[in-house]
């Protein structure tokens, strides 16, 4: 069985409350959101600090985000207590190039404290965005189009373009969550947010003919919603490789392809929730495409999305973060009793009798049986129980005594880096520290 | 004049009647009066032999105190409540009996939980959110962060108490409201008579 | 030049000379070379200029000058009279100098008494010419104004009150006059002379006029500016003010609905004000016109003291509630009755519900009401305790129960008082329900759950006010009670449940002070039959005797338990009790003789103990071997002679002395009995006074204890004896001008002892004798050289010479003055200027090794010391007292608890000291909380200091830290000790607390 194995702490560690870190698209670099009013950009290769960001906000940085795909300069969004978010641009140079990190190297052991001045001029406080009434969440980029998504505590969702450089206008404010809004998060293909609530309940936005809209209402979940991720585009990894797959389940299979990417959840109630879209029986339209008004573009319009699986529960106390890693699938979690929590999906033993594996604690989602399930094309219902969730490796006191808000899968990049696509896992907590942890199997 | 407040005269709980320590502390372990009669002090001969040295702080230095219920609710029960110059002990709204620690789930885990119910004066008390916050934040800086602190209200005391238990369920909520300074303020003054 | 231009032409430019020149004329009028006629009419042409007032002012001016420098009787009553005329005349026509008339005619006045119309005459012309005053912008001109109708009305009342009465229009323009007066020291006078109509004219009519006239200033807001230089405060005024608020029944009517409207104000000065003032009116004004309002006033005041905003509010509430009682307790029956009924009404429906903020509110109004007379006492019981006693009978619930007794306490309580002011006071309305409250009382004591503590509690004090109330009880019930608490006190030992059992033996005591009899022959007794002749080994009667002892403290039956304690003593030894209950007695009598009541002669306590229960032990202790000597019986035996002899007189101990001479010196000159005997022979020889023992006799027993401390291998503690009493004998006996010489003789010179390879024997004689010769301060040079040797030695020899630097300042009980040892009263700040420079510089230049030692020896000094006389070298203190916070070893938690001690003050009383240091410090502390590598009491005393320091520092100087500390505080909040867990959380609040600034929103 895999083993979580501590790879590093990053250093200088914050003296308050960190909670949460976002990897850089494509520098080896971390930023982490503090509760001392800062974003602290580390190393994944020596695990120093590189620079701070600080004097934008007046209250905790909640979350931070990277803009994807913006090569030459490095744009980090940042939510704020104080309801606004905030836009960052640094030139990239060298921030995470193997050279300028022998420089921080030294100065990492000299300590980030003198570090910081000389670096901080290179972040520029570029806009701040203002609207939500309270404090803000979570922020997000979309994958797809240059849209950025935040949510905040006043209940409401705002989407936001980028016009050009640093002019953000407002295309929505989705206002039917009944609660904060704890988690936003884009679809990786289609223009799709999946928002996380206070309210108990998750909800699906997309684009119907020129403003957003909910298209689904995913509830189930008995206490807060905190974090939602989608899986990547590419969603079979390992199930799908394996050949003599046997007619059931490569049926299975087929409906995932057709369904997309799945939408992982986490919550106060403790479990994590798996929710996948039911396909349509006609032939399938990317979502989102425009097409002519019909009555019945409503029926198009809304989806229809059904809780797969559970994984099993290990968690004590609330859930806060789950992450989905977009190379292997497998899925980690962490939250306020200190675990730390890797699990993966396998197909499930034919020989076991009805499913109950001796390592599975996983329960197939009740409503796999239930009609919304049946009407759809195939025995979707059983293909559902075909596979099964595992949990792979834990680790307890995973930040000594102290609540984990965080985790995310990173691309490893330090000098023991073992194979091309080797991931780490880096969490985030009250303790104020970052951690690094590898997979060991 | 108390027209505007929920209950404007609680019963209030005689202070001798509070759980204390010393109160439930047996009678032998107190020095006796006599001690004072023959006082020690540093011989001459060998200075380290002085009283304190001598005193039974040293001797049981080592064997550990645990952190239990009436610590606990030393902790709390002396904040005074929002609208009544009177201690959340004092008028019920704090009891020994509805503290609870619980122990690790596990040998591998070293997380206790401390569960605090609290009783509003009545169940309409406007500001038993506001008390929910004082109580919790009290405990978050003053146990070690071993402990998980879970303050609910305790059943059938107060129509709002699900809304109010799942506030102070939020670690986010409450983060955000200790940064709120006027929040801080009201806290901050219940707080002020803890000692 | 005529002396009026002089003066006019000096008046501006220089007032000295001015003045000078009326003086000059005022001299000349006396020696007759200057007419006043001639005066008068030099004056004329000025003083009535028609163009220029400011002429005719100054002309007037030097007129009053003149007056007010004449000596008597140079003015004849002719002349005066008419100088009077012709000031009043021209006022009448001219105002100007207004001021400077009536300086004048004050001085006028003061020449010679003037006649009754002359009086009204002045008064009258300036109210109807002058009226109103603030016509006058000039205060000093007001001033002198007021001054003089002040002056009228001190001297001529009644030519003012036939004025006003002949007149009643006066009244109204008199009142009107003041109007609008804003200078407080006119205000002063004005308040002061308006009481004079106030009080003793008839001014029913107008009343309201003149009340409001003053009334318009209340409440006084004033603050008397930073320098004033007639130091008037707020408070002069609020006196004055209230004094005519106060000053007449009539202005009732008025007063009460204002003051009580103005209750409601929200400002607690102003309500403060208007509760003194309603005091004041109550005792100013009539009973009869107090009638109409008591109820009124008792309506509104009830709400400060049901409902308390402030405590002193409710307080003074409490007291003027009472005044109104007591106001009709002298006089009618049918007032109080009418004021009290619906008090009493509205108390006993508070009782309904108690405990409440109401009831107990209810317990103070019942007993400031009571303690105001015993007619209201009287009433108030037959009122309430009929319902308070249905309502205790009618519940079940013990909470009610005890709220209720609460409230019969309090009542109680006021007896209690009334009866020390005037005793006998009539109880028969409480007598009616003390049967009642006894019993339910008792009951409560004997049957109530234990753990319902604030019940019994309340019941146990019922108890002894009622039986401290005179003839309140039957000497029946009296012992009912006393059994009652005695068994409580006897029974009463299992664990827990507050320190009721504490308050019971309080309870006995305070019993035993009003009936000491009943006590003598019921407690006593209970008592001795608990405490055996001979317990098995390890049965606690530790309690009991404890309890006993304390009733000592009541001087009527303190020979009984003296005797008792002595007798089972007696017996106990006989039958060979346990050790450890001989010694228990022994201590229990030992506390009876030190904080009981024994008898005294003039102040001394009676010699005769002394033969009676100290004596017989002596002589035993003398007839045993040192094989049966017990080393803490001694002690404890030694204690009691020394207590009983050393304040006897010289004759007494001589006699003393000379007959326990012979085994003492024999006993001496045996090691092993010496040794034995030495926690005895140290507390007898300090017992007694130098000039008793024989300079002989005292040089023996000092070699002999040299001797023993030197030589006999024994226990610390027997070594440690020794070692003080060498100190006692070297401070007080041993003749200061032989000193050197003794010692050498003695072989205890302190050069010789620390020579070369001083044994740790001898190092601890030379502190005790250098200690002794220190606090003596005779021989001060001696001294200073032996000291200065002891720091020589820090430099060679190892840590425990540094420690022994503790024992110097230590405290002591036998080098006392009431062991009539000398006590110098600058030997602190003399060691402290001798060593601690020294030592300060040494850590600086003293190599690693033995840098330690300097920082040992330097706390060590420093712990003893008070701060005032560490204050002034505070500074060069800190960098060697950082240094000591450093210091790991476990042997060195003493030294760094002391420096820890010191940094506290530093931090309370001077932090802009430590200000600079404030990284080493907080660091420093922040690893001084760390266990077990530190002690508790070090980490606990750290985190104190911790916790100063974002108190006293400067923001901006600690802010910094605010992230740090927190969080390393977080360890310990789990500290294995709860005392230190409580500091850390006191200490990170007070770093929490800390605002970060930046907080630029809400």
């Amino acid at each position: 069985m895999p083993t979580l194995t501590l790879l590093a702490t990053l250093s200088p560690p914050c003296n308050a409350r960190t909670w949460s870190s976002a990897p850089h698209p494509h520098l080896p670099i971390i930023a982490t959101a503090c509760s001392d009013k800062t974003v602290r950009i580390y190393s994944l290769q020596n695990f120093q600090q590189q620079s701070t960001i600080s004097g934008g906000h007046k209250r905790s940085i909640r979350s931070c985000a990277w803009k994807p795909n913006s090569r030459g300069e490095s744009v980090l969004a940042t939510g704020s207590f104080d309801a606004s978010a905030g836009i960052w641009r640094r030139w990239e140079g060298g921030a995470g190039s193997a050279q300028a990190a022998e420089v921080d190297f030294t100065s990492g052991l000299a300590g980030g404290g003198e570090k910081d001045e000389d670096d901080d001029d290179e972040w520029r406080f570029a806009v701040i965005l203002d609207g939500h009434d309270s404090e803000i969440k979570c922020v997000t980029f979309a994958p797809t189009a240059p849209l950025l998504a935040t949510c905040s505590r006043d209940k409401s969702v705002w989407i936001w373009e980028e016009l050009e450089d640093d002019n953000f206008e407002t295309v929505a404010v989705l206002n039917e969550h009944e609660g904060d809004v704890k988690c936003v998060a884009w679809h990786p293909s289609e223009q799709m947010l999946a928002s996380a609530s206070y309210d108990d309940n998750i909800r699906l936005w997309s684009e119907d003919v020129d403003d957003w809209a909910c298209c689904a209402l995913l509830s189930g979940h008995e206490g807060t919603v905190w974090c939602v991720e989608f899986e990547d585009a590419n969603n079979i990894y390992a199930l799908g490789s394996s050949e003599d797959l046997n007619s059931k389940q490569q049926a299975y299979v087929q409906t995932r392809l057709k369904a997309g990417p799945r939408l992982i959840s986490c919550s106060d109630d403790m479990t994590i929730r798996i929710w996948r879209r039911v396909p349509k029986d006609k032939p399938e339209q990317p979502a989102g495409q425009i097409k002519a008004p019909s009555i019945w573009k409503n029926r198009d319009f809304e989806e229809e999305w059904i809780e797969e699986a559970r994984l099993p529960q290990v968690h004590e106390r609330p859930v806060y973060t789950v992450s989905w890693s977009k190379k292997t699938g497998k899925v980690v979690s962490t939250g306020s009793d200190g675990k730390i929590v890797v699990y993966e999906e396998r197909w499930k033993d034919a020989n076991a009798a009805n499913g109950d594996v001796v390592m599975s604690g996983g329960t197939p989602a009740p409503d796999v049986e239930d009609l919304s399930a049946e009407k759809v094309s195939g025995s979707e219902g059983h293909m559902g129980g075909l596979t099964e969730w595992v949990a792979v490796a834990s680790v307890d006191n995973a930040h000594d005594v102290f609540e984990v808000n965080h985790v995310v899968w990173a691309p490893r990049a330090d000098k023991g880096k073992r194979s091309e696509d080797e991931e780490v896992i880096v969490s985030t907590g009250d303790d104020g520290e970052v951690k690094v942890w590898t997979l060991d199997t | 004049m108390d027209a505007d407040k929920d209950n404007a005269n609680p019963t209030i709980i005689n202070p001798s009647d509070l759980p204390s320590r010393r109160r439930s502390a047996p009678t032998a372990k107190r020095p006796g009066i006599f001690d004072a009669l023959a006082p020690a002090y540093p011989s001459l001969a060998d200075p380290l032999s002085s009283p304190e040295a001598s005193s039974d702080s040293a001797s049981s230095d080592e064997e550990r105190e645990e952190i239990d219920e009436q610590e606990v609710y030393d902790l709390i029960s002396t904040i005074s409540d929002p609208e009544h110059p009177l201690s959340l002990g004092s008028l019920g709204v704090v009891k020994l009996d509805d503290i609870l620690i619980l122990p690790p789930t596990s040998p591998r885990s070293r997380i206790s939980t401390v569960r605090v119910l609290i009783t509003p004066t009545t169940s309409a008390c406007s500001l038993t959110t506001v008390i929910g916050l004082g109580v919790k934040v009290r405990l978050v800086n003053a146990l070690p962060p071993r402990f998980r602190v879970d303050v609910r209200i305790k059943e059938g005391t107060s129509r709002t108490a699900d809304e109010v238990n799942k506030q102070l369920g939020d670690k986010e909520r409450v983060a955000a409201a200790m940064e709120n300074k006027s929040l801080v303020n009201v806290v901050n003054t219940m707080l002020a008579t803890c000692e | 030049m005529s002396d009026i231009e002089l003066y006019l032409f000096e008046a501006d430019k220089n007032k000295m000379e001015a003045q000078r020149v009326a003086t000059q004329s005022a001299g000349r009028l006396e020696a007759k070379t200057l007419k006043l006629i001639d005066l008068i009419t030099s004056l004329e042409p000025y003083i009535n200029d028609k163009d220029d007032g400011s002429i005719r002012a100054k002309s007037v001016t030097y007129l009053a000058d003149v007056l007010s420098s004449l000596p008597p009787r140079v003015l004849s009553g002719q002349e005066r009279r008419l100088l009077c005329d012709f000031i009043l005349g021209r006022i009448e026509g001219d105002a100007e100098g207004i001021g400077a008339s009536a300086r004048a005619l004050i001085a006028l006045e003061g020449l010679g008494k003037w006649d009754a119309d002359t009086v009204q005459k002045v008064l009258r012309t300036f109210i109807d010419n002058t009226h109103p005053l603030r016509q006058f912008k000039l205060q000093t001109e007001r001033y002198a104004l007021v001054q003089l109708i002040d002056l009228l009305l001190a001297k001529y009342r009644d030519a003012l009150r036939q004025l006003h009465e002949s007149d009643h229009e006066f009244m109204t323009g008199f009142i009107s006059y003041f109007e609008g007066e804003k200078d407080p020291r006119n205000l002063m006078i004005i308040f002061s002379l308006l009481q004079v109509p106030m009080t003793e004219w008839d001014i029913h009519a107008c009343a309201q006029d003149l009340f409001d006239s003053v009334f318009n200033y209340f409440p006084i807001t004033f603050k008397p500016p930073p320098d004033d230089p007639y130091g008037i405060t707020a408070q002069d005024l609020k006196d004055r003010l209230r004094d005519c608020i106060a000053a007449n029944s009539d202005f009732a009517p008025y007063a009460f609905p204002q003051l009580l409207d103005k209750l409601d104000s929200t400002s607690m000065n102003t309500k403060r004000d208007v509760l003194h003032t309603i005091q004041a009116c109550v005792l100013g004004y009539e009973a009869k016109t107090i009638n109409l309002y008591s109820v009124t006033l008792w309506d509104a005041l009830k709400f400060e003291i049901l409902n308390v905003q402030e405590e002193d509010l409710a307080l003074e509430s409490l007291k003027a509630l009472g005044l109104i009682a007591a106001k009709f307790a002298e006089t009618a029956e049918g007032p109080l009755n009418a004021y009290l009924r619906p008090v009493i009404k509205e108390c006993n429906e508070h009782l309904e519900d108690a405990p409440t903020k109401q009831s107990e509110a209810t317990g103070r109004i019942l007993h400031a009401l009571a303690v105001s007379g015993p007619a209201v006492a009287d009433k108030i019981s037959k009122g309430v305790l009929p319902v308070l006693f249905s309502l205790y009978n009618g519940s079940q619930s013990i909470t009610k129960r005890r709220g209720l007794l609460d409230v019969f306490n309090h009542i109680v309580a006021a007896y209690v008082e009334l009866d020390e002011l005037q005793p006998n006071t009539n109880t028969e309305a409480l007598q009616a329900y003390a049967n009642d409250a006894l019993e339910a009382m008792i009951r409560a004591l004997v049957n109530a759950p234990k753990a319902e503590v604030s019940f019994r509690l309340a019941s146990l004090k019922g108890l002894t006010q009622l039986v401290s109330t005179r003839n309140a009880l039957s000497e029946k019930e009296g012992e009912r009670a006393v059994d009652t608490i005695t068994d409580m006190v006897l029974h009463e030992q299992f664990e827990g449940h507050g320190d009721i059992r504490a308050q019971a033996i309080k309870a006995l005591t305070d019993v035993a002070h009003s009936i000491p009899l009943v006590v003598r022959d019921r407690s006593v007794p209970a008592f001795m039959v608990e405490l055996l002749d001979n317990p098995s080994e390890g049965s606690v009667l530790a309690p009991v005797l404890e309890a006993f002892a304390q009733l000592s403290t009541e001087r009527q039956i303190f020979d009984t338990i003296a005797l008792r304690l002595k007798n089972k003593y007696g017996v106990a030894r006989h039958q060979g009790a346990p050790q450890q209950y001989q010694r228990s007695l022994l201590l229990a009598l030992l506390y009876a003789f030190t904080f009981g009541a024994p008898m005294r002669e003039d102040g001394i306590i009676r010699s005769a103990y002394y033969t009676e229960y100290a004596e017989p032990l002596l002589t035993d202790i003398a007839s045993r071997p040192a094989a049966e000597q017990d080393h803490s019986t001694l002690d404890i035996v030694g204690r009691i002679v020394n207590v009983l002899l050393r304040p006897q007189g010289v004759h007494f101990q001589s006699t003393v002395y000379n007959k326990n001479l012979q085994w003492l010196s024999s006993a001496g000159k045996d090691e092993m009995l010496a040794m034995a005997l030495a926690p005895f022979t140290l507390q007898y020889y300090a017992g007694m006074k130098a000039e008793v023992a024989d300079a002989e006799d005292i040089v023996s027993v000092l070699k002999a204890q040299a001797h023993l401390a030197l030589h006999a291998s024994s226990d610390p503690v027997g070594v440690s004896t020794v070692l003080r009493h060498l100190s006692l004998l070297v401070n007080k006996f041993i003749n200061p001008k032989t000193m050197q010489a003794t010692l050498e003789a003695s072989g205890i010179e302190v050069g010789v002892l620390l020579s070369a390879t001083a044994s740790s024997q001898a190092i601890g004689a030379a502190f005790a004798v250098v200690k002794g010769l220190l606090i003596q301060g005779k021989s001060g040079a001696l001294a200073t050289r032996y000291l200065q040797a002891l720091l020589d030695i820090l430099a060679s020899e190892g840590k425990d010479v540094a420690r022994h630097f503790a024992t110097l300042l230590a405290p002591d009980d036998i080098l006392s003055k009431e062991n009539h040892c000398l006590v110098s009263g600058l030997y602190k700040q003399k060691i402290f200027n001798q060593s601690v420079p020294f030592m300060i510089d040494a850590v600086r230049t003293a190599d690693a090794s033995i840098k330690p030692n300097y920082l040992i020896a330097l706390s060590g000094i420093l712990r003893w010391l008070p701060y005032s006389v560490i204050e002034p070298s505070l500074k060069s203190l800190i960098a060697p007292l950082l240094q000591t916070l450093d210091l790991n070893e476990p042997a060195e938690q003493e030294v760094k608890a002391s420096a820890l001690i010191i940094f506290e003050s530093l931090l309370m009383h001077d932090p802009t000291i430590v200000a600079e240091h404030t990284a080493s410090l907080v660091t420093r502390l922040l690893n001084s909380t760390a266990g077990p590598a530190n002690k508790a009491d070090v980490r606990a005393k750290a985190l104190q200091c911790l916790a100063l320091a974002p108190r006293q520092l400067k923001r901006e100087a600690v802010v910094p830290y605010r992230r740090q500390v927190v969080k390393r505080l977080q360890a310990c909040l789990d500290d294995t000790k709860r005392s230190v867990r409580t500091e850390a959380v006191k200490c990170r609040t007070a770093w929490l607390g800390l605002d970060e600034g930046n907080e630029d929103e809400e």
